[in-house]
C-alpha cells in the first residue's frame, strides 16, 4: 500500500500540486480524474520518483520513499507511460527482458518471465516485434508487461487509454481487473469517463494540483 | 619517371597517414564520447556544461594547422620539454577534432526522448546501464554519417603533419616530386590514395547504417 501525506510539488517555481494526500491499497484499483492540467500525470510521476517534491511524504510499506534506493523503488512501483515509452531499438521480448537482466536475474529464469508475462496480456505471437511495427494497444500491453516483469506492488498507468480505440480499452480494463485480484495495488490517471466506469474502485478528483473530492464508488462522493 | 621505384616511400607513407589517423580518431571519440555524454541535457550541471563550450569553442576554433603549430613549437618551449613530432600533431589533430565529435555526440543524444529516459529510470536502470544500453546505441544510430564525415575529415587533416616535417603520405609525394620535378603522377597518385581510404570509410559507413 502506498499513503500519500500532503504532498507538494513545484514546477518552474509554480505550485503543480498542493497538499495532496491520497492512498493506494492492494487489490484495488484507484482513479485519479481531472481535467488536463489537474496534476493527475505529475502525482503518478512523483509517486514513481521521476517528479521531485518540495514537500511531503510518501509511504510504501511503512517506508517513506527516499530512504528506498532506485533499484529497490523500482521493484515495488511500476510506471506505465502514456506514450509508453518503449525503448525503440530493442524487441518486444528485449524491451521486457532487459531490465531484469540489468538487476542480475539469472537469463532462464528472466526468460521465464518474461514469456508468462507477454502470454498474460497475449503478445506472445509478437516478441521478435519492434515497438515501432506495434499498433497503440500492443504496445500499452508490451509497456505493462515490461512492468510487470518486475513483480511490482504497485502498477502506476498516466492515461492508458489515450491512444486506444473502445476495444482495446475494454481489454486494457480487463487486464487491470485481473492484476487487481493478483493483488497488486493499481493507481490510474483518466480523463476518459467511460474506461474509469469500467475500472473503478475508488478514486479521487483534482483540481488545480489539489484532490477536490475522494470517491468511494463511481458518481458517488465519499 | 619509374612509379614503382617510390612505392614503398609512398607505403611508409600511407602507413604513418594511417597511424595518425588511427591514434587521433580514437582518442578525439574517446574524449567527444566522454564530453558528449557529461554535457548532454540530460546529466550536465551549468559548470560543465559551460567547460565543455569554453573546450569545444576552442578545439573548433583554431585551425588545426595552427594547433598543430603550437602543440609542436609553443607548448615545448613554454614547458621547456622536447615533444615528439608525430605526438605533437597526433595531439593537436585529435584535440581539434574531439571539440566536433563532442558536439555530434551531445547533439545525437538529446536527440533521444526525455521518455527514454524517464523509461530506464522506473525500471530501475543505473547511470550507466541506461547510457550504455539505451541511450547510447540509439544516440549513435542517429549520428553515424555525422561521424564517419568528421572521420574522413580528420583523415585529410593528416596531410597537415607534413607543415611539421613528418613524412607522411603527402610529404613523402612532394620529396619524391622534389627529385623526380613529376608532379602530376605523384600528386593524383596521392589523391587516388586518399579517395582510397575514403572509400573503405564510406562501405564501413554503409555497413553500420544497414
Amino acid at each position: 500500500m502506498i499513503i500519500v501525506k500532503k504532498l507538494v510539488v513545484e514546477l518552474q517555481k509554480k505550485l503543480v500540486l498542493r497538499f495532496v494526500s491520497c492512498s493506494l491499497p492492494q487489490g484495488k484499483i484507484t482513479v485519479f480524474i481531472g481535467k488536463s492540467g489537474a496534476g493527475k500525470t505529475i502525482l503518478l510521476k512523483s509517486l514513481a520518483g521521476l517528479v521531485n517534491r518540495k514537500d511531503g511524504s510518501i509511504i510504501i510499506d511503512d517506508k517513506e520513499i527516499s530512504t528506498l534506493t532506485a533499484r529497490q523503488r523500482s521493484e515495488k512501483i511500476g510506471y506505465v507511460f502514456q506514450d509508453f515509452n518503449l525503448f525503440a531499438h530493442l524487441s518486444v521480448y528485449r524491451n521486457c527482458i532487459d531490465p531484469l537482466l540489468v538487476r542480475g536475474i539469472p537469463f532462464a529464469q528472466a526468460d521465464l518471465c518474461v514469456k508468462e508475462m507477454l502470454e498474460c496480456v497475449e503478445m506472445s505471437l509478437y516478441v521478435n516485434k519492434y515497438p515501432a511495427e506495434l499498433s497503440g494497444g500492443q504496445q500499452q500491453r508490451v509497456a505493462i508487461a515490461r512492468a510487470l516483469c518486475l513483480n511490482p506492488q504497485i502498477l502506476l498507468l498516466d492515461e492508458p487509454t489515450a491512444a486506444l480505440d473502445p476495444e482495446n480499452s475494454s481489454n486494457i480494463a480487463l487486464l487491470l481487473r485481473k492484476l487487481a485480484r493478483a493483488n497488486i495495488a493499481i493507481g490510474v490517471a483518466s480523463h476518459d469517463m467511460i474506461f474509469v466506469k469500467e475500472i473503478f474502485d475508488r478514486g479521487y478528483k483534482m483540481k488545480d494540483g489539489i484532490i477536490v473530492e475522494s470517491l468511494d464508488s463511481y458518481g458517488q462522493e465519499n | 619517371m619509374n612509379l614503382l621505384f617510390y612505392v614503398p616511400l609512398l607505403l611508409k607513407g600511407a602507413l604513418i597517414t594511417l597511424s595518425a589517423w588511427i591514434v587521433a580518431g580514437i582518442v578525439s571519440l574517446m574524449i567527444g564520447t566522454f564530453l558528449g555524454i557529461v554535457s548532454c541535457r540530460y546529466l550536465a550541471g551549468t559548470k560543465i556544461r559551460m567547460f565543455v563550450k569554453c573546450y569545444t569553442f576552442i578545439a573548433k576554433g583554431v585551425p588545426a594547422y595552427v594547433q598543430i603549430l603550437i602543440a609542436y613549437f609553443v607548448i615545448p618551449a613554454l614547458l621547456g620539454i622536447n615533444i615528439y613530432g608525430f605526438f605533437a600533431a597526433v595531439s593537436a589533430l585529435a584535440f581539434c577534432s574531439s571539440g566536433y565529435v563532442t558536439e555530434i555526440i551531445r547533439s545525437g543524444i538529446n536527440t533521444v526522448s526525455r521518455g527514454q529516459w524517464d523509461a530506464s529510470f522506473v525500471l530501475g536502470y543505473s547511470i550507466k546501464a541506461t547510457l550504455l544500453r539505451i541511450i547510447l546505441p540509439q544516440a549513435f544510430k542517429n549520428v553515424v554519417p555525422s561521424l564517419f564525415g568528421e572521420l574522413e575529415q580528420l583523415l585529410k587533416s593528416t596531410s597537415l603533419l607534413a607543415t611539421i616535417g613528418i613524412t607522411e603520405l603527402t610529404r613523402a609525394g612532394m620529396n619524391i616530386i622534389s627529385r623526380e620535378l613529376n608532379p602530376v603522377v605523384i600528386y593524383l597518385t596521392i589523391a587516388c590514395m586518399y579517395l582510397l581510404f575514403s572509400a573503405v570509410l564510406q562501405l564501413i559507413v554503409m555497413y553500420a547504417e544497414a
